[in-house]
C-alpha cells in the first residue's frame, strides 16, 4: 500500500495545526497507512515524530502521496511542488496581511508571502482539502482544481472535566455576566471589539459585567494595545486575559461563562464555536470568514460589530435561562450537521481515494 | 475579500463595522486604532534600530540540539512563520560571510585615512543611538511604573470643579466670531463646552475617561483620549483658547509644564490659554490618601500657575480665586 506522508513546516504540541497532523498520522497509521511527519525545522518537544523534509528525497516512494498542512510561509512549498508524487493540500486559513499591516510589519511579509506560495502551489496541487467552504472558496481562488471540506481534526476533540479550583477562583473574579473571547490576540481576531461592547454593556446595563479573553499573544503589539485599551476605558479589572491555560482550564472558562462572544474578522472554522455548543454556552458572533456556516441557526449571528449592537445581542442571549436555552436551540442537530466525529474517517478516505486513483484527483 | 468579512484590524483608517456606529461609538472604537503602533515613535525607533542592527531572538532556556548540519541557533530563530534564512539559505550566508570577512579585510587595508575616519564617526554614531536608546527605555519604565501598578489611580482623585466658570468664559476670550475653535481638556460632563457653545463658540473637548464621553450622549466634538496626546495632534497656530483641568492638577510637574508649552504652540497671538486647578486643600481633603501618596502630580498654587504663565510668555496674566462655593481658581493668560 501507497505511504502518505505529511508535510508541516514545524510540528507543535497545543497548535491546532500540529495537533491536527498528530492526529491524521495516528488515523492513517491506524489503517494501516505507512506515514511519517517530515518539517522544515524541528520542536524540541516533537522532534522525535518528525523527519527534516529534505530526507524524504532518499525515502522517496512513486507511489507515495505527499500531503502539505498549509498554514504558513515555508521552504517545503516550492520544493513539495517539484515532487513527482502527488500533493495534496490540507489547507488552514491564512490570514490576510492587511489584518497585520497596522501592526505588524514582519507578519504582514509573512503573510503576503503566503498567499504567494498558496496560489503557486495550489493549481499544482491533485487536491485541496479545506477546513470549510470559506476555505474552500480561497482554495479555488488559488486555482486548486479539486477540493474538498473536511472539518479540522482538533474541532472533534472533547475538553476534559473542569479544572474546579480554576473555576471556584474564575468564580471569585467573575462579574453578574461573564463574557468569554477566545481565540490568538492577533489583529484579525477582533477582541477589541469585545472590549468595547462590554463597556458599553457595562454603561447600559450591567455595570458589573466581565470578559475573560483567552488567547496567546500571537501579534505582541495587538496583545499590548488590548490590555492598554481595558485600562483605557476603566476596564482594568472587569477584562481578564489569560494565555497558556490547560484544556481542563479552558473547561472551566467556558463553564463559568455566560456567553462566548467571537467577533473574528476572519476565522477559517473557528473551534471555540464548536466547543461553546459543546458545553452549552450560548454564542453571539460576527457574521465574518466560516463563522455563519459553522453556527449554522445557532445563537446569534452578528452583520455589524458596533459597541451597542453587540452588547444588546448579549443581553438577549444571557439574561435569563429562558434566553440561554433558546440560544441554544439546534446545537446538537448542528453538530451533527458538521459532521465533525465523522472527519477522521472522511480524510483519511480522501487520501486513500487519491492514493488508490494513482494520483489522479479521486 | 469576501461580502461577509469586515475588514478591521484595528488600525488607523480602518473601518470598524459595516453600518456607522453612533458618535459615541465611533470614539470608543478610534481609541484603540490609536494604539496600532505602525507610525509612533517608539514603533518607528524600534523598526529603524531593528534594521540597522539585526539581532537573532534569544535562546529559548532549554533547547535540545538541532539536527546535524543546521545552524546551532536554528532553534532560537523561532517558529517557522518567522523563518527568514532556511537551510540551504545558512550554507549560503555561512560562505557569504566568509567571503564577506576577506572582503572587507581586503577592502580596510585598501581603504585611506578618510575611509577610517567615516567609519569611526558612524560607530560613534551609532553608539549615541543605542545609548540613547538605553536611556529612553529607562525613562519610559519609570514613568509608567506607577501607572502600571496602580492602573486606575486616576479615578481615585477628585474632579476638577469646572462649573461656577462657566458664566465668566465670555470675558475670557475673544470674541466668537474669530477664527479657531477653543479645546477644553479635560471636558468632564461637558458643562464649560455647553456654556461655550452656547455663546457661539466652536468648541471641542478631550476626555480620558471613556464613561464620561460615552455619557455625553455621544458629543461628536469630544475625543477620548489623554488631553497631551490629543492636543499635540491639533496644528500648530490653529486655536483661538484652551481650557485645561483636571488632567493639570495630576500630571507631574514636567508634564504640566509640557502641557502648558503645548498649549501655547497650538494657539494663535491674542488667543486665550486658562488653567482651572483645584484649590490644593480642597483636593487634599477629597482625595484617599494611598492617592495622595501615588499620584505622580497634584495641584499647583495659583500664584505658582501664574508665575509660569509669565515666565512662558503669556500676557495679561490673572488669577481669579474661587466663588461661589468652587474649588477651582482659574488662572487665565493671553498669547502675545
Amino acid at each position: 500500500m501507497a505511504a502518505i506522508h505529511q508535510f508541516v513546516p514545524m510540528l507543535h504540541h497545543h497548535d491546532a495545526v500540529g495537533e491536527h497532523t498528530m492526529a491524521l498520522q495516528a488515523l492513517l497509521r491506524a489503517e494501516g497507512v505507512a506515514s511519517k511527519i517530515y518539517s522544515e525545522l524541528p520542536d524540541p518537544h516533537t522532534a522525535d515524530r518528525t523527519s527534516p523534509y529534505l530526507d524524504y528525497e532518499a525515502e522517496a516512494d512513486p507511489g507515495d502521496v505527499l500531503v502539505y498542512q498549509f498554514a504558513t510561509e515555508s521552504a517545503m512549498a516550492g520544493w513539495l511542488l517539484q515532487r513527482d508524487q502527488p500533493l495534496v493540500i490540507n489547507y488552514h486559513s491564512v490570514t490576510p496581511p492587511r489584518f497585520f499591516a497596522p501592526w505588524n510589519l514582519g507578519i504582514t511579509q509573512i503573510q503576503t508571502a503566503c498567499l504567494q506560495e498558496l496560489a503557486m502551489v495550489a493549481p499544482g496541487a491533485t487536491l485541496g482539502i479545506a477546513v470549510s467552504e470559506f476555505d474552500r472558496a480561497e482554495l479555488r481562488e488559488a486555482g486548486c482544481p479539486s477540493t474538498e471540506v473536511v472539518p479540522v481534526l482538533t474541532a472533534g476533540r472533547h475538553l476534559p472535566p473542569a479544572d474546579a479550583p480554576f473555576g471556584r477562583w474564575l468564580q471569585s473574579v467573575a462579574g453578574s455576566t461573564t463574557w468569554l473571547s477566545v481565540g490568538r490576540l492577533a489583529p484579525n481576531k477582533s477582541h477589541h471589539l469585545a472590549i468595547a461592547a462590554l463597556f458599553a454593556h457595562r454603561m447600559a446595563t450591567d455595570p458589573s459585567a466581565t470578559l475573560i479573553v483567552v488567547g496567546s499573544p500571537a501579534e505582541p503589539h495587538y496583545a499590548a494595545a488590548l490590555r492598554h485599551y481595558a485600562a483605557q476605558l476603566g476596564l482594568g479589572d472587569a477584562v481578564r486575559f489569560l494565555s497558556g491555560i490547560s484544556e481542563a482550564e479552558l473547561a472551566a472558562c467556558y463553564e463559568v461563562a455566560d456567553v462566548l462572544v467571537m467577533l473574528s474578522a476572519h476565522e477559517g472554522f473557528g473551534v471555540p464555536l464548536v466547543e461553546a455548543m459543546r458545553q452549552g454556552v450560548p454564542i453571539v458572533a460576527r457574521d465574518a470568514g466560516a463563522v455563519g456556516e459553522v453556527l449554522g441557526n445557532v445563537g446569534v449571528l452578528l452583520a455589524s460589530t458596533g459597541p451597542l449592537e453587540v452588547a444588546t445581542a448579549v443581553q438577549g442571549v444571557s439574561g435569563d435561562s429562558e434566553a440561554r436555552e433558546r440560544a441554544l436551540a439546534g446545537a446538537d442537530e448542528q453538530l451533527q450537521r458538521l459532521a465533525i466525529a465523522s472527519a477522521g474517517k472522511r480524510l483519511v478516505e480522501a487520501l486513500l481515494a487519491v492514493a488508490g486513483a494513482g494520483g489522479q484527483s479521486p | 475579500m469576501p461580502d461577509n468579512e469586515a475588514d478591521d484590524a484595528g488600525g488607523p483608517g480602518a473601518p470598524a463595522t459595516d453600518h456607522a456606529p453612533s458618535a459615541a461609538e465611533a470614539e470608543l472604537l478610534d481609541v484603540f486604532s490609536r494604539l496600532a503602533p505602525a507610525g509612533t515613535h517608539r514603533w518607528n525607533f524600534q523598526e529603524s534600530m531593528g534594521r540597522l542592527n539585526p539581532q537573532p531572538p534569544p535562546a529559548p532556556a532549554a533547547v535540545v540540539p538541532p539536527w546535524e548540519g543546521l545552524p546551532p541557533d536554528v532553534w532560537a530563530r523561532g517558529r517557522s512563520a518567522q523563518v527568514g534564512q532556511r537551510m540551504v539559505g545558512d550554507v549560503l550566508a555561512a560562505v557569504a560571510d566568509l567571503l564577506a570577512t576577506d572582503a572587507r579585510a581586503a577592502a580596510t587595508e585598501a581603504a585611506g585615512a578618510q575611509a577610517q575616519a567615516d567609519r569611526q564617526q558612524f560607530t560613534a554614531a551609532w553608539d549615541a543611538l543605542r545609548y540613547l536608546a538605553v536611556r529612553l527605555e529607562r525613562l519610559e519604565r519609570r514613568s509608567d511604573v506607577v501607572a502600571d501598578l496602580f492602573p486606575d489611580l486616576a479615578r481615585d482623585v477628585p474632579e476638577a470643579d469646572v462649573g461656577p466658570w462657566a458664566e465668566h468664559l465670555a470675558h475670557w476670550f475673544t470674541p466668537p466670531e474669530a477664527e479657531g475653535s477653543v479645546i477644553h481638556g479635560e471636558s468632564g460632563d461637558g458643562s464649560l463646552l455647553r456654556a461655550l457653545r452656547a455663546l457661539g463658540y466652536q468648541v471641542r473637548g478631550i476626555e480620558p475617561r471613556a464613561e464620561r464621553v460615552w455619557a455625553g450622549a455621544g458629543d461628536p466634538t469630544v475625543t477620548l483620549g489623554e488631553v497631551t496626546d490629543r492636543l499635540g495632534d491639533v496644528a500648530d497656530g490653529e486655536l483661538a483658547g484652551v481650557i485645561l483641568s483636571g488632567c493639570i492638577d495630576r500630571l507631574d510637574l514636567p508634564g504640566k509644564l509640557l502641557l502648558t508649552e503645548l498649549a501655547l504652540s497650538k494657539t494663535t497671538p491674542g488667543a486665550t490659554v486658562a488653567v482651572l486647578p483645584t484649590d490644593q486643600q480642597a483636593f487634599a481633603d477629597a482625595s484617599p490618601v494611598t492617592a495622595l501618596d501615588l499620584a505622580p502630580g497634584r495641584p499647583l498654587h495659583p500664584e505658582t500657575w501664574s508665575a509660569v504663565f509669565a515666565r512662558v510668555g503669556l500676557a495679561d496674566v490673572r488669577w481669579h480665586r474661587p466663588e461661589g462655593g468652587g474649588l477651582t481658581h482659574a488662572v487665565v493668560g493671553r498669547r502675545r
